[in-house]
C-alpha cells in the first residue's frame, strides 16, 4: 500500500518542453527563492538576537530600578543628616561670600601706632570708618609734635596721611587733625 | 486566470514572499532599533540615578556622625533668624569678662544685600581704659554670630576713655525647601573645610534651659 501510495504523490511534468519557462526565468526564480531562505534566516538569527537583548536590558533596567528604591529607602532613613549637611552647605556658602565682603583690614587694629605711646602728645577724638581714621590731638612742645610725626612715617599701614587741620593758641599749645588712608 | 502567462504564474509566489519578506524584516528591524535605543537610553538613565543615590549615601553616610554640630556651628554663626540678640548677649558677655561698661545700645535692622543677606546693625558706648577696649574690640572678632566694625569714636577725656562702637551684624533666613531626593549632594570640599574650622573656634552664646517644675499643691494658699 505504502508503495502505491509513493507512485501516486510523484509529480509528472506532462507538458511538451517548449512549453515550459526559459532557463534564465528559472534561474532568476531559483535566485528569489535562495534569497528568501537567506532573508529568513537572517531575520530569525538578528530577530532572535535582538529580542534576547531587548529583554537583558528590560531586566537590567528593572534590576536598577529596583536598587534604586533600596537606596532612596536608606537616603529617607537618613533625612535628618540630609537636612543638616543642605543646611550646612548652604550656610557655608553665603558665610563663604561674606568673609570675602567684609576682609577688609579693622581700622582700629591698624591705629594702634597712633594711639598706643605718644610722649607729650593728647589725643582728643579718633574716628573709624572702613580705609579711614581720622584723628584730632595736641601738644605743648614743637619737639614732641615732631617726634610724633617722625614715628607715623615709617608705619607701613598707612597709604596717605593727610594733615586736616593745624592751628596753635599760647593758652592750648598745638592742635592738629590727621586723616589717614589705610593700605 | 487562463489569460495570465504561466511565467507569472510561477513567479508570483516566490517574488510575493520575498518581498514580504523583506518588508517585515525592514519594518521589524527599524521598530527593534528604536525600542533598543529608547531601552538603552533608559538603562543608563537608570543606572546614572542608581549611582547619584549610592555617592549620596556615601556621602550621607560619612557625614552622619558630625554634621548636626558643624551645621550648628555654621548657624551660630550665621543666623537664620535677626541676630540682635544673640550679638548683644555675645557683647555684654564680652565686655563682662573685659571689666568694662556697654551702655546705649542700639539696634536698626538693614535692608537685604545680594546672596540673601540681610543686615542688623548695633550701636553702643562702651567705657574704659583704652588697652581694655581694644582687647574688647579684638574679641568681637571672634564671636558668633558674626560681627563686623562699621565705626568707632573715640573720645579722650583723662584717664578712662569713652567709645561708641557701630556693628554689622548679617544674617540669613533659612532655606524652605530641600532638593529633590535624586538631586545629588557632594560633601564639603576643602575652601568650606577651612571656613567650619575657622568659625568653629569662635565662641558662641551659651543657653541655660530651664525645664517647666512640675505643678505641685500648696498646702497654705492663704498663708504668709
Amino acid at each position: 500500500m505504502a508503495k502505491i501510495n509513493k507512485f501516486v504523490s510523484r509529480e509528472i511534468n506532462l507538458l511538451p518542453p517548449d512549453l515550459g519557462p526559459n532557463a534564465s526565468v528559472l534561474r532568476l526564480l531559483n535566485l528569489a527563492k535562495k534569497a528568501a531562505v537567506a532573508i529568513g534566516l537572517m531575520f530569525f538569527i538578528f530577530g532572535t538576537l535582538f529580542v534576547g537583548y531587548i529583554v537583558f536590558l528590560r531586566i537590567q533596567i528593572q534590576a536598577s530600578v529596583k536598587r534604586a528604591e533600596g537606596l532612596k529607602n536608606s537616603i529617607t532613613a537618613l533625612e535628618s543628616t540630609e537636612q543638616s549637611l543642605y543646611l550646612l552647605k548652604e550656610r557655608i556658602g553665603k558665610i563663604k561670600s561674606l568673609l570675602a565682603k567684609e576682609a577688609q583690614e579693622d581700622p582700629l587694629a591698624s591705629s594702634s601706632s597712633v594711639l598706643i605711646n605718644h610722649p607729650g602728645v593728647t589725643l582728643a577724638q579718633l574716628t573709624t570708618s572702613p580705609g579711614k581714621i581720622n584723628i584730632s590731638a595736641g601738644s605743648q612742645k614743637t619737639g614732641d609734635l615732631n617726634s610724633f610725626f617722625e614715628k607715623l612715617i615709617p608705619d607701613d599701614n598707612y597709604k596717605n596721611i593727610k594733615l586736616t587741620s593745624f592751628s596753635f593758641s599760647p593758652e592750648t599749645g598745638y592742635s592738629f587733625g590727621l586723616e589717614f588712608d589705610l593700605k | 486566470m487562463k489569460n495570465i502567462p504561466f511565467i507569472l504564474k510561477i513567479a508570483v509566489k516566490p517574488l510575493l514572499v520575498l518581498t514580504l519578506l523583506i518588508t517585515v524584516s525592514l519594518v521589524g528591524f527599524s521598530k527593534a532599533f528604536s525600542e533598543i535605543g529608547s531601552l538603552r537610553q533608559e538603562s543608563e538613565k537608570a543606572s546614572k540615578s542608581e549611582n547619584v543615590l549610592k555617592s549620596k549615601l556615601d556621602v550621607l553616610s560619612e557625614s552622619q556622625a558630625s554634621v548636626a554640630t558643624d551645621a550648628n556651628y555654621a548657624v551660630s554663626f550665621l543666623p537664620g533668624e535677626n541676630s540682635a540678640l544673640l550679638v548683644l548677649y555675645q557683647l555684654r558677655a564680652g565686655a563682662a569678662s573685659s571689666g568694662l561698661l556697654l551702655s546705649d545700645f542700639k539696634v536698626g535692622f538693614g535692608t537685604g544685600e545680594a546672596g540673601g543677606l540681610q543686615t542688623t546693625s548695633v550701636s553702643f558706648d562702651i567705657e574704659g581704659p583704652l588697652q581694655q577696649i581694644l582687647d574688647f574690640v579684638n574679641l568681637t572678632k571672634n564671636i558668633a554670630p558674626n560681627v563686623w566694625i562699621a565705626k568707632t569714636e573715640l573720645n579722650f577725656s583723662g584717664e578712662t576713655l569713652q567709645a561708641t562702637i557701630d556693628m554689622i551684624s548679617y544674617w540669613s533666613a533659612f532655606p524652605t525647601k530641600m532638593p529633590a531626593l535624586t538631586e545629588a549632594i557632594t560633601s564639603l570640599d576643602n575652601s568650606e573645610k577651612e571656613i567650619l574650622a575657622k568659625i568653629s573656634s569662635y565662641s558662641r552664646p551659651s543657653f541655660v534651659s530651664l525645664t517647666p517644675a512640675a505643678p505641685r499643691e500648696n498646702l497654705n494658699p492663704f498663708g504668709e
